[in-house]
């Protein structure tokens, strides 16, 4: 990115931010086209999907994200996507902490993930979410191995069905602690293992800033292996503005430079009002 | 160079439309930042003391030489004068010879740590004849034939020794960790590390110099790792990643990062040890306008 270019670009989203401390929907933002922009539905306990993707459809935003297949129908009443579809669940289970490094997990996450694939597919969407569970004293290779275990049976599957399963990477510093996909090489040495183009990683990159710092030059050197991407201010994980270390723009314009086509879903938690934090993170992203 | 000279090609180049910096006095930034020399070389020239009273007109209250030790005597007192005049601090100049490449204050040798201290006792000859009060200590390779543990013995000893030297002058050693991607094999990677490391040397003569640009190459998660730190923390360093140049050409918030620092209470100096964005005097220019832009907190 040139400088002056960055310099001009500041200069958009300040006014663009500034004009919307006084958020009203039909004020919707001119938006340049190079960033796909979605939404994480969870980050807005006090809005019903409805409610959540009327305002995001307004604003320009093209996906609200992470949710489950029955809430999938009101997106389509507003012309969005969901970016990124939750995947199944099993009584007694967490997602993130049970996931696919362990093979007792295995029979009910591929019997669930096929399930899943073929909704998704149906749904139009292309990705879906997956994560490895904790270590529980698991080394590194061990989890590597459990995982393409698991993994192998269902990437038939989504590349028949041009569903990309994309594991998130999370911080286990903060939030999650003990969770395996805790680093970008780990992540990144899995999807080598793994061996298909529809296994990929989320590079979630408030966690990855906990976990590891150096993002645009880690996106430039894996980008062939993130199908996914999701914001958060640190510390706090809330605004992704002035309140926080990273500077969204430049990440966001170094992604852009990778070619991605995929969306960037918003993931922070709203200190403020919650839309007006959200427009303003659209525009700060709208590189 | 002399600064008549100087102003007028300033105006030259303000004439054939080459952005510069204003030669009229500014206001000070809010922070401490520190250039070095080199940095506004295409609008004040060659000489040492023109770049210090250019940087000063531009309301840098700060200044650091990393190679101020190999520089005459004559030098010194001449820098130390000309920023004694303006009323800017002196930062950082590297304290000692930096073992890049074998393994020296981590691997407990004698003749090693005794040559440190030796180099140290003649860098507070140096902090007296330029009125610093920070200079930089890198404790060297990694001994790979020593348990981490064994090495950090050896490298507090060390430090407890050359704190026993510089307290008595009121001066200060700070740590610096380097990241391991430009610089593999070095002892002192993380800031935890350091913290640790000072902790056990429990000097006002051992604090850590904090390099944002290193320590968000190698673990990111700066204003956490700042304030768990923060005791220990005497000195900070400037560079946005990647590329290290100045702030607003990387991923860093350098903006939200100083008003941090600033709101903690800190009056010491950062160091601006980055390159320039883009060269000559333009790049000069965008560099100062950067810096107004991230201190305006």
């Amino acid at each position: 990115m040139h400088r002056r270019q960055f310099v001009r670009n500041s200069l958009v989203a300040t006014a663009a931010v500034a004009a919307s401390s006084a958020f009203a929907p039909e004020e919707r933002l001119s938006l340049r086209g190079n960033i796909n922009h979605s939404v994480c539905k969870w980050c807005y306990p006090g809005f019903s999907v409805e409610e959540l993707a009327r305002a995001a459809q307004a604003m320009g935003i093209s996906s609200v994200e992470l949710l489950e297949p029955e809430e999938w129908p009101v997106l389509e009443r507003f012309g969005l996507t969901c970016a990124m579809p939750f995947g199944p669940s099993m009584d007694g289970k967490n997602r993130l902490t049970d996931g696919f490094n362990e093979p007792a997990n295995h029979e009910w996450l591929i019997a669930g993930y096929r399930e899943r694939i073929a909704q998704v597919a149906d749904a139009g969407y292309d990705r879906v979410i997956c994560f490895s569970g904790n270590r529980r004293g698991m080394d590194d290779e061990t989890g590597l191995e459990n995982c393409v275990q698991g993994l192998k049976h269902l990437v038939g599957d989504a590349e028949r069905a041009g569903v990309t399963l994309c594991m998130e990477l999370l911080n286990s510093k903060v939030d999650h602690r003990d969770y395996q996909c805790d680093r970008t090489a780990w992540g990144v040495e899995l999807c080598k293992r793994v061996g298909s183009e529809r296994f990929k990683l989320l590079y979630d990159i408030y966690h990855m800033q906990i976990m590891e710092g150096d993002v645009i030059r880690t996106i430039r050197d894996n980008h062939a292996f993130i199908g996914h991407y999701h914001t958060g201010g640190n510390p706090g994980r809330n605004e992704i503005d002035d309140t926080q270390e990273l500077n969204y723009r430049a990440i966001m314009q170094a992604i852009v430079e990778t070619g991605y086509a995929g969306h960037v879903g918003q993931e922070f938690i709203p200190a403020r009002t919650p839309l007006v934090s959200l427009q303003q993170a659209i525009a700060i992203c709208d590189v | 160079m002399d600064r008549r000279h100087f102003v007028k090609t300033a105006a030259a180049g303000a004439l054939g439309c080459v952005p510069v910096a204003s030669t009229s006095p500014k206001s000070a930034f809010k922070m401490k930042y520190a250039p070095h020399f080199g940095m506004f070389k295409h609008h004040a020239g060659n000489d040492l003391v023109d770049q210090i009273l250019f940087a000063a007109d531009q309301g840098f209250t700060a200044w650091e030489d990393n190679g101020m030790k190999g520089r005459a005597a004559q030098t010194q007192e001449r820098i130390a004068n000309a920023m004694g005049q303006r009323g800017m601090q002196m930062g950082v100049f590297v304290a000692h010879t930096i073992s890049w490449r074998e393994a020296n204050l981590a691997s407990g040798s004698s003749e090693a740590r005794e040559q440190f201290l030796k180099e140290i006792g003649e860098s507070v000859e140096v902090a007296k004849r330029v009125n610093a009060t920070w200079m930089t200590v890198v404790p060297g390779h990694v001994d790979l034939r020593l348990d981490m543990g064994y090495q950090t013995v050896n490298v507090v000893e060390a430090l407890r020794r050359a704190s026993e030297i510089l307290q008595p002058h009121g001066l200060v050693m700070v740590l610096e960790p380097l990241n391991p991607m430009n610089h593999p094999g070095l002892f002192l990677k993380k800031i935890p590390q350091a913290y640790e490391i000072c902790r056990a040397v429990d000097s006002p003569a051992c604090k850590i110099l904090n390099d944002l640009y290193h320590q968000q190459i190698t673990e990111g998660n700066l204003i956490p790792n700042i304030d768990a730190a923060w005791d220990e923390i005497a000195y900070f360093q400037i560079g946005d990643n990647p590329g290290r140049k100045e702030p607003t050409t990387g991923e860093i918030n350098y903006r939200n990062v100083f008003k941090h620092i600033h709101e903690k209470g800190f009056t010491g100096v950062l160091g601006m040890e980055h390159g320039n964005m883009t060269p000559g005097k333009e790049g000069e220019a965008a560099l100062i306008e950067a810096y107004r832009q991230v201190d305006s907190f």
